[in-house]
């Protein structure tokens, strides 16, 4: 069977965001953030890769950079996290079922620009020496 | 017309001095405002200690209206809301109630713990409230009453009690101020804020007119609609409170300064519809409907019942621009990164109406720049 294009649209809702991410050098602004606030760090779960990292958060807590993804729980397939603004042309369930036979294990997140699926299954709380540890090979690449 | 934006205008700045030091409380004050012009009453549902009575007083204290408030308990009697008989006259065989000061001739009145009172005293105010006549003996008094607040911890489940709770028809679920917003609380032992003059309560009736006026053609059929859907999910509306909510509508637009009340003045029916629960669970169902709500006089109470874009557009132009508007300091950058967030996950660049993307502009030109040491570092 043939891949299906997955085309997007604006909602007229915006989901309320739960979780943020960065890109790149936005990567590196958000884990910085991160580590400078403690209240932030207390109850944040991350999840990082290569110039990447995903912070969830509540609402209120959640750092900003210019740049950054906001992302929030699709109402109709909570597993699934998506820009705040943005819907998927077809159903989300069967995104989340597409993703999930793909192999990607949920909660996970999908996104239009860059055009990735990212994991969330890993997220977990930050710690402090882990953190600045990934900052600093970040740095030195 | 004109009369009408003059005094939509007052209201307006009654609102926002009446919420200087009062956090998280516009859009109550703005929904007491809206109840009055709608000749309707409003019933707050919340905690003690959550500035209910505050709200009232500082309304009432800005319109100059005749004030009555009293917490009711068991033990109240009839008399302390209403008035003592006139003794002079019963000696004559005649009886009336000396109502000078009392609840009668108030025309902004507060209960606390409105659900305490006794039969006697519920059964009359069911009659103030609902057809603004006070009969007292052989005399009925015309009650002068715009809007009685009622404060409640909570909803009696008591089914006798339905009757009375129906006739406040705006309902507002209110708690203590969240964890973000704390600061803010324990600075308000600081704030000043203006406690008369600035409207009155002709402005009131002025508005209450141009409700009365205004036309519900265009919106009828949305109204109709969305009690449909919600009805589909068992949230029911009694034929009563729907039929009323239309002055709800007309109110919000003639605050708005139209005519016409259209799909921008929907989001009044949220606050008609009983329990906390119900009117969130409305939110949700009602999205779509809600999605062009729009107030400029009631903006946090309009945001407040449907989360529509462009009421949050307008709150964050203004949030945003007085605090751009303050000197630099850690705090206020965390604001205004706050600010950013939202607008952000608000909306998608290319939907941003272009007064948000200015606003965002001038947050990111503002938070590029190195905050400067203080100067009493080192």
């Amino acid at each position: 069977m043939g891949a299906i294009e997955l085309a997007w649209k604006p909602r007229d809702q915006p989901l309320p965001p739960l979780a943020v991410l960065g890109i790149g050098k936005l990567a590196y602004t958000l884990a910085r953030a991160l580590s400078q606030r403690p209240e932030l760090l207390e109850v944040a779960e991350v999840v990082a890769g290569h110039e990447l990292i995903c912070v969830r958060a509540p609402t209120e807590l959640l750092p900003w950079a210019d740049g950054v993804v906001y992302l929030g729980r699709e109402p109709t397939a909570p597993e699934l996290f998506l820009p705040t603004t943005l819907t998927p042309h077809f159903a989300p369930t069967l995104l989340l079922q597409a993703c999930i036979r793909a192999g990607h294990a949920a909660p996970l997140c999908v996104l239009p620009q860059p055009r990735c699926i990212i994991s969330l299954a890993r997220a977990r709380k930050a710690d402090p020496s882990t953190l600045d540890a990934w900052l600093h090979a970040g740095a030195t690449r | 017309m004109q009369e009408s934006a003059i005094a939509a205008a007052r209201l307006r700045e009654v609102v926002r001095s009446a919420s200087r030091g009062l956090i998280d409380r516009e859009a109550l004050l703005e929904l007491i405002v809206l109840a009055a012009v709608a000749g309707e009453h409003v019933l707050v549902v919340g905690p003690p200690g959550t500035a209910k009575s505050e709200a009232a007083r500082r309304i009432s204290k800005l319109l100059g209206g005749r004030y009555f408030e009293y917490l009711l308990g068991r033990f109240t009697e009839p008399a302390e809301l209403f008035g003592p008989i006139d003794l002079q006259k019963l000696r004559s065989g005649v009886i009336e109630t000396r109502v000078t000061g009392m609840l009668p001739e108030a025309e902004i009145a507060f209960l606390d713990e409105v659900f305490r009172g006794s039969t006697a005293i519920l059964n009359t105010l069911l009659g103030i409230l609902a057809e603004r006549r006070f009969h007292a003996g052989s005399k009925v008094h015309d009650v002068p009453l715009r809007v009685c607040i009622g404060a409640t911890n909570e909803i009696p489940e008591d089914e006798s009690l339905a009757a009375f709770a129906d006739r406040f028809l705006v309902q507002v679920y209110v708690e203590p101020v969240s964890d973000t917003q704390l600061e803010e609380l324990l600075a308000v032992i600081d704030a000043e804020h203006q406690t008369t003059g600035i409207g009155t309560i002709a402005d009131v009736d002025v508005l209450r007119e141009a409700a009365r006026r205004a036309s519900l053609v265009q919106i009828r059929p949305a109204l109709a609609d969305a009690v449909r859907v919600l009805r589909q999910h068992a949230i029911v509306l009694s034929d009563r409170r729907m039929v009323r909510t239309q002055r709800l509508l007309a109110a919000a637009a003639a605050l708005d300064g139209r005519d016409t009340a259209d799909a921008r003045d929907l989001w009044p029916l949220i606050h008609a519809i009983p329990g906390a629960a119900q009117q969130q669970q409305a939110r949700d169902l009602l999205r779509e409907q809600l999605a062009s709500s729009q107030s400029q006089s009631l903006t946090n109470a309009a945001e407040h019942a449907s989360s529509g874009p462009l009421v949050r557009a307008v709150r964050l132009l203004e949030t945003g621009t007085q605090l751009l508007a303050q000197a630099r300091d850690p705090r206020l950058d965390l604001q205004l990164e706050a600010v950013a967030r939202e607008i952000d996950a608000s909306f998608a660049p290319e939907r941003q109406p272009a007064n948000i993307a200015e606003l965002r502009q001038a947050i990111v030109a503002r938070l590029a720049t190195p905050l400067e040491p203080s100067a009493s570092g080192g």
